[in-house]
């Protein structure tokens, strides 16, 4: 009753949506983390705005201790994906070059924080 | 045919000797020179149970004093109690007692009967205490008050002096009814009716089983005084109404000793007991039920019975107000708690006020535009659409 409804894929959802808005969503990409003990884990990106971070409000929630509430945003329009980082405290980087807004190309190994991905378009 | 003579002559004569030596009317005897009173019981906190008992010398009426807590026995419904018996004694409790005195006055009572009655009455307000109160009531053709639920004081004197006739039918049960009524207006809880009465009833509109029942149900014991002044026909009427109320009874051919028996009588209310016990064994169930105290002392033993009502104890209206209050304000904490924790969790998401004017779907601040009619088939927006064109 005072709790959060997640979707099936664990996504935060405010208890008035019958669906979840993320999942509707196409799917435009993946990220695959490289390192950590999460290694090979697979975030789904989905068309639109895509937020990554700590934060509940966040569209991809990765729960690790170098990643800040709202670490960066990842926006996919007319199948082109840029990455911007949201004033975060480890920082964004793009193939080793830390940025504040950047477009990302498939087989690009994105850093947030200590952990990198590799990002797949699809 | 001789022998059988003599067998019935020896039979007879042992049957007489039976009953000459009491040996069947054994359990009368055992309670020859002690005699046991339960006035009042009280079981408005049950299973507390409070009893007020009187236990006094038949030989001259006086009450016992020595008498300690191991000299009682409580039976209730006929098992004994297992609970600890309290026996204080009455008078250095200081409970207050509250007295109604009647007055027989009606045409054969004037002039000296009334007199001694009145005397008696004196003798008695004298002998009260700072805490208690006495009331006086008449009756003859009438009920008359003369006054209700007064302390001792010099003004009532002058009261009982005007006492007068009031016609020349004893209208005895509406007086005792009249007279148990007005003490439930009253809250002291030891109450003591004493009558002044030849016995005499005539054109009561009560009958004595409604006196009875409505004695009962008020809990007071009368004590009443017999004068017997043509002959002692009618004293079983009262006689009876003090044994089932628990009260005592004298009666008297003299009716100069009234001021001596009234005496009698108080010393033995002053004078008794005030047992205090818990009966677990039996529920609250409103019901009538039976209680027994005995008492044993130096070999002798008496006893008495009576009934009292097991109470079920009401829950106070306040209680009930507290736990509806307690209940309404818990229901408007967690509506409160409801609508709050959406609105802190909505906030967390990222939510405000704002919403779809199609879907009517919540929306996220930093949406550009309705997720779920981006990518759902909306019935409403299907609705607009066929408007629009």
């Amino acid at each position: 009753m005072f709790g959060h409804k997640t979707c099936k894929n664990g996504h935060i959802n405010d208890s008035s949506w019958d669906v979840c808005p993320v999942c509707i969503s196409p799917v435009c990409g993946w990220l695959v983390v490289m390192n950590t003990e999460h290694k090979n884990k697979v975030f789904t990106i989905h068309e639109g705005k895509n937020k990554f971070g700590t934060g509940i409000d966040c569209e991809i929630r990765i729960l690790m201790e170098s990643i800040s509430r709202h670490h960066a945003l990842f926006i996919s329009k007319d199948s082109r994906y840029y990455l911007s980082d949201l004033n975060s405290v480890t920082g964004t980087y793009i193939n080793s070059r830390q940025i504040t807004s950047e477009e990302i190309i498939d087989n690009d190994i994105v850093k947030l924080g200590d952990v990198e991905f590799k990002f797949k378009c699809l | 045919m001789i022998k059988s003579i003599k067998f019935i002559l020896i039979l007879i004569l042992f049957c007489s000797y039976l009953i000459d030596f009491n040996i069947f009317s054994e359990d009368l005897t055992k309670y020859e020179s002690i005699s046991l009173r339960i006035d009042q019981i009280i079981s408005d906190n049950f299973p507390n149970v409070f009893a007020y008992v009187s236990v006094y010398n038949n030989m001259d009426n006086k009450p016992l004093h020595s008498l300690l807590k191991s000299n009682f026995i409580v039976y209730a419904d006929g098992k004994e109690i297992q609970s600890k018996i309290n026996a204080e004694n009455f008078y250095y409790t200081e409970e207050a007692i509250n007295y109604s005195v009647i007055i027989s006055s009606n045409g054969l009572m004037s002039g000296f009967p009334i007199e001694h009655q009145q005397k008696a009455c004196v003798s008695l307000m004298e002998s009260l205490r700072e805490q208690d109160r006495i009331s006086l009531y008449l009756f003859g053709e009438e009920v008359k008050t003369v006054f209700e639920f007064e302390k001792k004081n010099e003004t009532l004197l002058e009261k009982i002096s005007k006492v007068e006739v009031l016609g020349f039918n004893p209208r005895l049960y509406d007086v005792l009814i009249y007279t148990a009524r007005r003490f439930s207006e009253n809250k002291i809880k030891r109450k003591i009716i004493m009558i002044m009465s030849d016995g005499r009833e005539v054109g009561s509109k009560y009958n004595k089983e409604q006196v009875l029942n409505i004695l009962s149900e008020t809990n007071v014991p009368v004590y009443s005084i017999g004068m017997i002044l043509m002959n002692k026909n009618n004293l079983n009427r009262i006689a009876s109404i003090s044994d089932n109320t628990g009260g005592g009874y004298i009666y008297t051919w003299n009716i100069e000793e009234l001021p001596a028996i009234i005496n009698i009588l108080n010393e033995q209310i002053k004078m008794s007991y005030l047992l205090k016990f818990k009966i677990n064994k039996i529920k609250p169930d409103d019901q009538f039920h039976q209680i027994e105290i005995k008492v044993k002392y130096k070999g002798e033993e008496a006893g008495f019975v009576k009934n009292f009502i097991a109470k079920k104890i009401p829950v106070p209206l306040w209680f009930k107000i507290i736990i509806a209050l307690l209940f309404v304000l818990i229901f408007i904490g967690l509506i409160i708690l409801l609508f709050a924790s959406r609105k802190i969790s909505r906030k967390k998401l990222g939510i405000s006020n704002r919403k779809c004017t199609v879907c009517k779907r919540r929306m996220k601040d930093d949406w550009d535009d309705c997720i779920f009619c981006r990518h759902l088939k909306v019935k409403n927006k299907k609705k607009k659409l066929i408007l629009n064109n």
